[in-house]
């Protein structure tokens, strides 16, 4: 009923509609903040017995970043500050991407009952694994900032306003390659192993800590046909390490969709027996 | 309403091959059939069960060890899924499977609690005087502060009845570990235990003791060799068990 004097206007629709958005996204984000708390408490006690505590998190990918940095500076085209930039800003993104794929192994096998009896399903369990891991990429993510602030604020700028998307694909590819990895696993238990080995090499032939143009052939190559590096650029690009570059977008996203296509065919055929798999 | 609705449902397990397979189709004194596949050992858990359950049904399963007693608890609560046949569930489930499942042995019982508090949704704000309320409950005192495997059997018991304090379900699956608790758990987390299966729309509820079956249950499923073989009364149910087993 509406009101006398009531006039419907284009603000009150645009407010009914932002508060009807609220209303939908409200859940989803009220479940990831305490998604993210139980990841800050689980991760908190595992370094409960240590003096630093948490904080082992950014002080180890410091601690490898500056040991990479300082043994793999191989060119005199960057100065040694934004050599190390580089390489946190791959190193970060690195970290994340190896959870991601190597850490995805077992989560069915090993977690699916605890999950169950914690308000969790099968999809709830991988999305709040995907949380725990954007939670130390977050916190990796904030020593890279801090990074940049101290060694080259200059390299801030607009490209920042592409962290959104760039964190929608990353963890959309995560969440993906996690199931996928985890399916095969169960499937071909061999896998698991042949994964962790992968990780190794995957590593080594990513462009983590040598620069991409400066690597002629085999590894040029492996640049170009491994889906880590582009994920790498994006990263680079946002913080301004690398030049903007559409096409790397272009290529991300398109893996990205892929991915999300097969991990999302694989979840609706295979959800139900591989609980059956043992 | 809650509702749980199993039709002509089959389960089975499947196991990787490992050794001499050939010894496995050996039959035993319990356990459901195992047959040979190509790439599995596949374990024939349930077959061809038709159940259906609405609010107010409190259901108690009996069984010999491998009857299939487990399996029709996990079926429910989400853990397996039928090979065949179909099953429909409406309602919240809450799975309370084994003494223990659910916490991290290696933290503490105050940071289990507080994480069983996010997982269940207990709001942010709330948290600390659940967390308090819980260890009033369990009594542990000081023990509340070291990691749960430093506990006895007795005192992760208390824990984890205390933490029932936080589940909220419309349907309440329970296994055997119902009678785990020592006579030393005080009267306030038993009224709890209760408290829970009363509020609980539906419960089911695997157990091999007689009384607590009496107690709780107003119906029993007979599984053997993963069929359902009898659904009645208690004491009908009962009977008829206890005459075949004397009998075997």
């Amino acid at each position: 009923m509406v009101p006398i004097g009531y006039e419907p206007s284009t603000f009150s629709n645009g407010a009914c509609i932002m508060d009807s958005l609220w209303r939908s996204i409200r859940p989803y984000l009220s479940r990831t903040v305490r998604y993210l708390h139980i990841s800050y408490l689980e991760t908190k006690s595992e370094y409960e017995d240590t003096y630093l505590g948490i904080l082992w998190i950014p002080f180890s990918t410091l601690i490898f970043t500056g040991m990479l940095a300082l043994v793999f500076r191989h060119s005199d085209a960057l100065p040694p500050s934004s050599f190390f930039l580089y390489v946190l800003s791959g190193f970060v993104l690195w970290n994340f991407i190896s959870d991601s794929i190597g850490g995805s192994t077992n989560i069915i096998q090993k977690r699916l009952e605890f999950a169950l009896h914690n308000n969790l399903s099968l999809g709830g369990l991988f999305l709040k694994i995907l949380v725990d891991r954007l939670f130390e990429f977050g916190i990796n993510l904030s020593v890279l900032v801090l990074a940049m602030l101290f060694l080259s604020p200059s390299n801030f700028g607009a490209n920042i306003l592409l962290f959104p998307p760039f964190l929608l694909l990353i963890s959309i590819m995560s969440l993906s390659v996690s199931y996928l990895v985890n399916l095969v696993t169960i499937l071909y238990p061999d896998s698991g192993n042949l994964t962790k080995t992968a990780m190794r090499f995957l590593f080594f032939a990513s462009p983590v800590f040598w620069l991409e143009e400066s690597k002629a052939g085999l590894l040029h190559l492996l640049a170009t046909i491994n889906p880590v590096s582009y994920f790498l650029s994006l990263a680079r690009e946002v913080f301004g390490v690398e030049p903007l570059s559409a096409q790397v977008w272009m290529i991300g996203g398109s893996i990205t969709l892929a991915s999300a296509i097969c991990a999302g065919l694989a979840f609706r055929y295979s959800q139900h027996f591989v609980r059956n798999i043992q | 309403m809650a509702q749980i609705d199993i039709k002509d449902a089959s389960v089975s397990y499947f196991v990787r091959k490992r050794g001499d397979v050939a010894k496995s189709t050996e039959g035993g004194a319990v356990g459901a059939q195992i047959v040979i596949g190509r790439r599995y050992l596949e374990i024939a858990a349930l077959r061809n069960i038709t159940l259906s359950l609405t609010t107010g049904d409190r259901v108690g399963l009996i069984g010999m060890n491998g009857s299939g007693k487990s399996t029709l608890l996990k079926l429910c609560a989400g853990a397996l899924a039928v090979q065949s046949g179909s099953i429909a569930i409406e309602g919240k489930v809450s799975p309370q499977f084994a003494l223990g499942s659910g916490i991290r042995p290696a933290l503490s019982g105050r940071r289990n609690t507080e994480l069983k508090c996010l997982y269940m949704g207990v709001p942010q704000r709330a948290i600390s005087s659940y967390v308090e309320e819980v260890k009033a409950l369990c009594g542990l005192g000081g023990y509340f502060e070291l990691p749960v495997q430093n506990y006895s059997a007795g005192m992760r018991s208390r824990l984890v009845m205390s933490l029932l304090r936080l589940v909220r379900a419309d349907i309440l699956i329970m296994d055997e570990w119902i009678g785990a608790a020592d006579a030393s758990v005080n009267r306030t987390v038993s009224a709890l235990q209760r408290e829970l299966i009363k509020s609980a729309s539906i419960l089911i509820l695997a157990s091999h003791s007689q009384r607590i079956l009496a107690d709780w249950a107003d119906r029993l499923v007979w599984l053997e060799q993963g069929k359902i073989r009898q659904i009645g009364p208690v004491d009908a149910v009962y009977e008829e068990y206890n005459r075949w087993m004397g009998s075997r």
